[in-house]
Formats: C-alpha cells, sequence, structure tokens
C-alpha cells in the first residue's frame, strides 16, 4: 500500500510537470528575455549576433575618478555578442560578448598627447542579460576582463593595461532607445609604468542594440 | 654752456668751511652714491630671477646653450635631482651616503627620435644631457670612509674622504623607465679619495676607466654572484603649466634607484707616483668586478621640466621666478 502510495504520487507529480510544460506558460505572453522589435515579441534565437554602437551623442568614457573629467574619451564604440540563452521572461539570457572596441579617442590626462589605441583583451566574456535589465560582464581568473591602452605622452608612449575591479562589468538595459548604459565601473591598473594613472572608470551607453537578422531588428528585453 | 659743477668741492674729501657743512657734504656724497650705484645696476644684465613653483630648482636649465637651442630638436627641458640616502657597496665594504648628492642638467630629444621599447610594450624616449648653466651637473660632498682594519683616529689620516665625481657626460636618459627594469641613466664616475697620505689625484676609477652606474627604480639583472635588486620610482606627480604653457613638469619624491652590476676597477694616482695604489687596491679588494658591487640611492627626489619647444621652456621658466 505504501509503495502505491507513492508511486501515485510520483505519477501525478509527473503528470502535472508535464501538463505545465505542455501548458502555454503565462509569462510567454511577455515572451522571451530577448525579443525582436518589441516587448513580447519574437524571440531572439539562440546565435542571434547582437550589436550596438555609442547612442546618439554619447561617448565612452575612462575617467581617472568617479565625478571628474581626466582621463580617456573616444566617440566611437561598439560591442558584439552573440545569444546562447534565450528562456521565457522572466529570467536571464546568457550571452557571450566576442567584440568591443573603443576607437576615435583622445586624452587629457597632463603629460599625455593623445591616444594611439585602446585593445579590449582576453574576449569573449561571459555576458548575461536579466528581465530586471540587468546587463553583466564577467570574466574567468584565465581571461580577465582587461584593457590596453597606449597613450602618447611627452616622455613616450605608455602602455597601460587595466583589469576589471572584480572581473565584472554591470551595466543597465532600457527598452527605451534599446539601449544599455555602463556607468563609472570601476578599472585598476594592471600593468604599465608609473605614469600610467592608477585607476579609471569606464561609462559608457550604447544603443539601439540590434540583431543581425533580416532588417537588423531592435533588441527588447523583457 | 654752463660748465658742468661736481656737486662737492674738487679735491675729494676736504671740506671747505663756510661753503658746505659736514651734515650737507655727506648727504651729498650719499646721494652721489647711491645714483652711481643705480646707474651701475642699470648698465649691469639684469639677473634672472631662479625660478619658482613647479620649477623650484631647475635654475641652472642651460635654455641659452648653443646645444639646446638646435631648432631640430623635438624636445627640450631640464631635470634636478637631490639623493639624500643610500650606500655604496665595493666588495664587502660598505659605505653609507650621508651627504646630499645633487644633480642637474638639460635634456634634448634630438630628431632622430631615440626611443627604447620595454617589454610591457612602453616606448620611452632617450634624451640627451647638456651641463647646467649654473654650477656643476654633479655636487656632492666628500663621505669619510673608514679604512678596513685600521681604528679611525685621526678621521684624514686613518680614514680617507670620499667624494664621487663625474667622469664624463651623463647619457641615455630616459625618465619613463621608472618603474621599469631599465637605467633612468648612464653615469660614469669616478671617486675621489682625500687623505693626508694619498696625495691630490688619488682615485678609483678614472676618465678612461669610469665606474659605469646604470641606476634603475626596477629590478635589476646582475650577473652572479648578486641577485636581482628593485628601486622604487616613488611618487609620481605631472603637472602642467600653471600659465598655459606646454611645459610639463613630471616629479618623483621618494624615490629609490639601484644598481648592482657595476664593476669598480683599480685606484690610480694614490701616493707618490702612484705608490700607494697597490695598498688601496688590496684594502678595497680592487679591481672589483661586477656582481660584487652595487649602489643604492635613496630618499632621491627628482623634478624634471619637459616641453616640445626652447622658446616655451625659457617662458614658462621666466613666468615662474
Amino acid at each position: 500500500m505504501r509503495i502505491n502510495r507513492l508511486l501515485g504520487a510520483a505519477v501525478t507529480a509527473a503528470l502535472l510537470t508535464t501538463a505545465a510544460l505542455a501548458a502555454p506558460a503565462s509569462a510567454a505572453a511577455a515572451g522571451n528575455v530577448l525579443t525582436y522589435n518589441s516587448t513580447g515579441g519574437a524571440a531572439v534565437p539562440v546565435g542571434a549576433v547582437l550589436s550596438a554602437s555609442l547612442a546618439s551623442g554619447a561617448n565612452a568614457t575612462l575617467y581617472t575618478t568617479t565625478t571628474g573629467t581626466t582621463g580617456v574619451k573616444c566617440t566611437a564604440s561598439t560591442f558584439t555578442s552573440t545569444v546562447v540563452t534565450n528562456p521565457i521572461a522572466p529570467g536571464t539570457a546568457t550571452e557571450s560578448t566576442t567584440g568591443h572596441t573603443l576607437s576615435t579617442c583622445t586624452s587629457n590626462v597632463v603629460g599625455t598627447t593623445g591616444v594611439q589605441s585602446i585593445t579590449i583583451n582576453n574576449l569573449p566574456f561571459a555576458t548575461t542579460s536579466s528581465s530586471a535589465g540587468v546587463v553583466t560582464i564577467t570574466g574567468t581568473a584565465a581571461a580577465p576582463i582587461q584593457t590596453t591602452m597606449v597613450l602618447r605622452s611627452l616622455l613616450g608612449n605608455l602602455t597601460c593595461v587595466y583589469r576589471a575591479t572584480g572581473n565584472t562589468l554591470t551595466g543597465a538595459s532600457s527598452n527605451v532607445g534599446n539601449t544599455i548604459t555602463f556607468t563609472n565601473q570601476p578599472f585598476a591598473k594592471y600593468s604599465g609604468p608609473v605614469t600610467c594613472p592608477a585607476n579609471g572608470y569606464f561609462s559608457a551607453k550604447y544603443g539601439p542594440v540590434r540583431g543581425n537578422a533580416a532588417g537588423s531588428p531592435l533588441v527588447f528585453v523583457n | 654752456m654752463r660748465p658742468f659743477r661736481t656737486p662737492y668741492p674738487a679735491g675729494g674729501t676736504r671740506h671747505r668751511p663756510g661753503r658746505r657743512s659736514p651734515a650737507r657734504w655727506r648727504r651729498g656724497v650719499t646721494a652721489a652714491m647711491v645714483a652711481v650705484l643705480a646707474m651701475a645696476a642699470a648698465a649691469l644684465p639684469a639677473q634672472a630671477a631662479a625660478p619658482g613653483g613647479i620649477y623650484t630648482g631647475l635654475d641652472g636649465c642651460p635654455v641659452n646653450s648653443a646645444v639646446m637651442k638646435d631648432p631640430t630638436h623635438l624636445q627640450v627641458g631640464c631635470m634636478t635631482s637631490t639623493t639624500n640616502g643610500g650606500s655604496m657597496t665595493i666588495g664587502s665594504h660598505v659605505v653609507p651616503i650621508t651627504s646630499p648628492i645633487r644633480l642637474q642638467f638639460g635634456v634634448y630629444w634630438d630628431a632622430s627620435a631615440p626611443v627604447v621599447d620595454f617589454p610591457s610594450g612602453t616606448t620611452a624616449n632617450v634624451y640627451r644631457t647638456v651641463p647646467p648653466s649654473k654650477g656643476q651637473t654633479l655636487t656632492s660632498k666628500p663621505i669619510e670612509v673608514n679604512i678596513p682594519g685600521i681604528g679611525n683616529i685621526i678621521p684624514g689620516v686613518t680614514s680617507v674622504y670620499a667624494d664621487v665625481e663625474l667622469a664624463g657626460p651623463i647619457t641615455e636618459f630616459v625618465p619613463l623607465a621608472a618603474g621599469e627594469p631599465h637605467p633612468a641613466f648612464v653615469m660614469p664616475i669616478k671617486l675621489h679619495l682625500y687623505n693626508a697620505l694619498f696625495g691630490l689625484k688619488c682615485y678609483i676609477g678614472s676618465d678612461r676607466a669610469p665606474i659605469v652606474l646604470r641606476p634603475t627604480t626596477g629590478t635589476t639583472s646582475p650577473p652572479p654572484p648578486a641577485g636581482p635588486i628593485s628601486g622604487d620610482p616613488g611618487v609620481i606627480g605631472i603637472e602642467a603649466d600653471p600659465n598655459g604653457h606646454e611645459t610639463i613638469v613630471a616629479s618623483f619624491t621618494d624615490a629609490s634607484l639601484v644598481d648592482n652590476s657595476l664593476a669598480v676597477p683599480r685606484a690610480n694616482g694614490c701616493g707618490l707616483l702612484g705608490t700607494l695604489d697597490p695598498l688601496i687596491n688590496l684594502v678595497f679588494g680592487l679591481p672589483s668586478a661586477a656582481g660584487h658591487n652595487a649602489v643604492v640611492f635613496s630618499d632621491t627626489d627628482v623634478s624634471l621640466a619637459i616641453s616640445p619647444s626652447l622658446a616655451d621652456l625659457t617662458s614658462a621658466l621666466a613666468a615662474s621666478s
């Protein structure tokens, strides 16, 4: 009898679970976490490539303090990510950030005369995008989030290497303008001459984020 | 035309009673002296005031040097540094640096734009140096050195005074080597030894065979048996000119420069016809091969002004006075 009751419970649970998976989830009304063209729109398929440049009028900056304006400013920057998972909302989609560029940069750090190059190292980075609008980029111990800046100075060209504090960057996604905004994400100097600034705080606003499907549809977060 | 009249009687100091009182005469002499002094002062070229503010200490900057005036130079500047501590080790003998050692010179980055590449990817300018317009490139005070095995009863007789002197121009000045495993500069020196018995030209090292220092604020790679030692670039500051000139000042405070790859040659010129050279060589173990010697310049403060043009540098220094 006891065995029968256990079996019965198990069968009931299995049936209920099957029914739940088969039935259209209420969350499906909002669509997947990442959708094309509208909230609740068509799911962004796994493998889709998402990309964005700086939002209109925005700059990517790496300033030496959170409140100042001394540091490096770039008027061009792009990122590219590939969708790895895109579950039903609410939830968290995962991506792989495969590209991140910064260009057309200037420096107003005393003693520097310009920016020769900025390179994001160790790509790709694991990236998540949650229904709550939080975008998180995470490096690994073997491949930390790192950027190499070559600054021109009166005394020579400085190669300054910075790593993201905590090996993570956190941004905010918004369906208004389909943007992702990073604000004062801290970097610390990892290597380079003493003339490299010790810290950098990365800020940028990217958008609109678009997919690589036909028509380059806008990407929404649900 | 009226004849010119002196304000006081002909004959100089003689006073003529009834014509001028002594007090009036003294006032007249005083006024005349003031006038003469004023004229003399006006006739002399104006003495430039010492640079101030961020340029303090750069009063020996050779901005009027013909070498500095070469218009093809990509950059010009001047440097001063003061070392307040450290030591020099020859074999097993350690001589503490107990008096400040000051360096000052002008620099220029010539048209060939010489650079050195570091493993980190940084590319640093290599500057040539120019002697200062005022004073010596290297200034130090003699340091008393005990003679091994002899009690120092009579300083200068039972001890030696050693003074560091340049044995050639400082070369390969690389300010951006701060913190890198690369010499900040190359400096040939000789140690001038003073002792009642040594005569006036007793040296360890010479202009032809100097002790070549390659001090670094990074980590050394000496030959054995020495192991690596590390310097310290100290606290760096970079300041823009307060009056809008292009000149900047890089400062390094409390830096430490080290070199333990130097070789120390034999003594020369000590005693009559060098008769005491062997004794000094024996006592200090000379020549002493690389890997057995070291120099540490600690508590060093450096100030370097650098500019893309001599006119800008000159104006910046003048404006700071």
